[in-house]
């Protein structure tokens, strides 16, 4: 059984200390080992990430309940198929587990980390299969989730909900041509190369857009305007 | 930090540049802090757009064949000898490799003899060799000690026989002081000593007058048997009138009997000649 939903659901009509109450009480009364899983989900992603390089397998598998649907998600994306979805998702863990070692926390965030490692797997696999994918179909496509908040808000943490709407009020801030190329490059692991010939922009301009939307990105993630 | 350097980490953020140009930002940022700093936030802005994906259950069976895949990983990298085992499990095999390690303990258990007989041979001989060395070495420094004892008896032997040549040497020289044979020579000063032996002597001249450009002082050994005089050399006079020289007969004079002291002409002459006159003769 687990707490995370009981831990994690602020949106929830109970208030926090009455919350913390039940966890405590749930607590006291778990078996040894459900405890020491729960002590494990209660430390934070760059704990785990670290665990995991130490070779801790129980650690990995707490990583893959944390990071797996969002990897998933984007591996659904990029990819554009279940099954190749499926086995990058798997390849893209083992590849975490293997590279875990590299991991710097004081230089980034274990999820982010973790994103770049296996979106850049999963873009790598794109590529090597050398499928492209079709402009007009795309271009109508709604890629990142812009407008509607999200319904899956009980399987992320606080944290993470907060950052998502940040996120996602700055990049409706930005202007279309900025945000087109950063969801593109993004979600169609793109060239700038690419993105050029497939916008009919120059190349400068493509690389002046991810440029300076990336940099208005960073500053409202960092608390700057918004 | 350039624009095209931040454009560059904002293309490396979304993994859209080829490998040359990953290696060229690399380089950059290992040089430059503020650049890789800024590489780590446009990775963490483009990392957190994955929340902006509607998150999705990923299928049931990947946990576990993960988790499995772990453990295979796990045992490969921990159980070689386990491996060997089960390979050794088969009777085939395990009987094979019975008799191989029967076959390699027999032929360890026999070398190991050979090898203990050579050892306890060799140790025997180093003994003996021990011995045999220890000997050679008292031998040596006997033979040394004799050696330097023999030596200081060489020395001082040699020293007895130089002395009693210097002393047999004396013994056999003659001294002959030669008187002026005319009066202008008297105030003159020859002294000669003769080794018969070695047919060598020296002399010895002071108040020379002397002589005209185109002559010489030329001294003479007369002989005991024959009374022919024999050229012993030139006699250089310096300006004060001293000459001081060693000299040899130009033949064998078995008995000298006389030495003289003659003017002749310049460069002297091979034989006595009636022309120049003696100045000094003696003894």
């Amino acid at each position: 059984m687990s707490v995370v939903p009981l831990v994690l659901a602020p949106s929830a009509a109970l208030p926090r200390v009455k919350l913390d109450f039940l966890r405590l009480r749930f607590k006291e009364n778990m078996p040894d080992a459900t405890r020491s899983a729960t002590r494990m989900e209660d430390e934070t992603d760059e704990a785990i990430l670290q665990r995991v390089a130490r070779g801790d397998e129980a650690a990995f598998a707490t990583l893959y309940d944390r990071f797996a649907p969002s990897l998933f998600a984007i591996a659904r994306r990029i990819l554009g198929d279940e099954q190749e979805a499926r086995e990058a998702l798997q390849d893209g863990f083992l590849y975490i587990w293997d590279k875990a070692a590299d991991y710097d926390p004081a230089r980034s965030k274990a999820f982010s980390w973790s994103v770049m490692v296996f979106r850049n797997k999963a873009i790598d696999r794109l590529r090597a299969s050398r499928r492209r994918f079709r402009l007009n179909e795309t271009a109508a496509e709604n890629l990142l989730d812009l407008e509607s908040p999200r319904t899956e808000s009980a399987d992320l943490s606080l944290e993470r909900i907060e950052i998502a709407e940040t996120l996602r009020r700055a990049m409706r801030s930005l202007p279309d041509e900025q945000c087109k190329c950063i969801e593109w490059a993004f979600l169609r692991g793109l060239t700038h190369l690419q993105l050029s010939e497939l916008l009919g922009t120059p190349l400068g301009t493509v690389k002046t857009n991810i440029r300076r939307g990336l940099l208005r990105l960073r500053d409202l993630l960092q608390g700057g305007e918004s | 930090m350039t624009e095209r350097q931040e454009e560059q980490a904002a293309l490396n953020a979304l993994y859209s540049l080829d490998a040359h140009e990953r290696q060229i930002l690399r380089a950059e940022m290992r040089t430059d802090p503020r650049l890789r700093e800024l590489g780590a936030e446009f990775e963490d802005a483009v990392a957190r757009l994955t929340l902006l994906l509607p998150v999705e259950a990923p299928p049931e069976e990947v946990r576990p064949l993960l988790l499995k895949a772990l453990k295979q990983r796990r045992r490969a990298k921990a159980t070689p000898v386990g491996k060997l085992f089960r390979l050794l499990s088969g009777p085939r095999i395990a009987w094979a490799a019975a008799a191989c390690l029967a076959v390699f303990a027999w032929s360890s258990h026999s070398a190991r003899q050979r090898l203990s007989k050579q050892v306890s041979a060799m140790s025997q001989s180093e003994a003996e060799a021990r011995v045999g060395a220890a000997e050679a070495k008292d031998k040596a420094f006997g033979l040394e000690k004799n050696l330097a004892d023999a030596t200081g008896r060489a020395d001082r032997l040699a020293g007895e026989i130089a002395s009693l040549k210097q002393v047999n040497a004396l013994e056999r020289m003659e001294v002959a002081s030669l008187r002026a044979t005319m009066r202008r020579f008297e105030e003159g000063f020859a002294v000669i000593v003769w080794d018969g032996e070695k047919q060598e002597g020296r002399l010895k001249l002071e108040k020379m007058p002397p002589v005209q450009a185109n002559k010489d002082y030329q001294l003479w050994v007369i002989d005991k048997k024959t009374s022919a005089p024999v050229s012993a050399g030139v006699i250089k006079v310096d300006a004060h009138g001293v000459a001081s020289m060693t000299f040899k007969p130009v033949e064998i004079v078995p008995a000298a009997a006389k030495f003289a002291i003659s003017i002749e002409t310049l460069g002297g002459v091979p034989k006595k000649s009636a022309d120049g006159p003696i100045v000094f003769a003696g003894p």
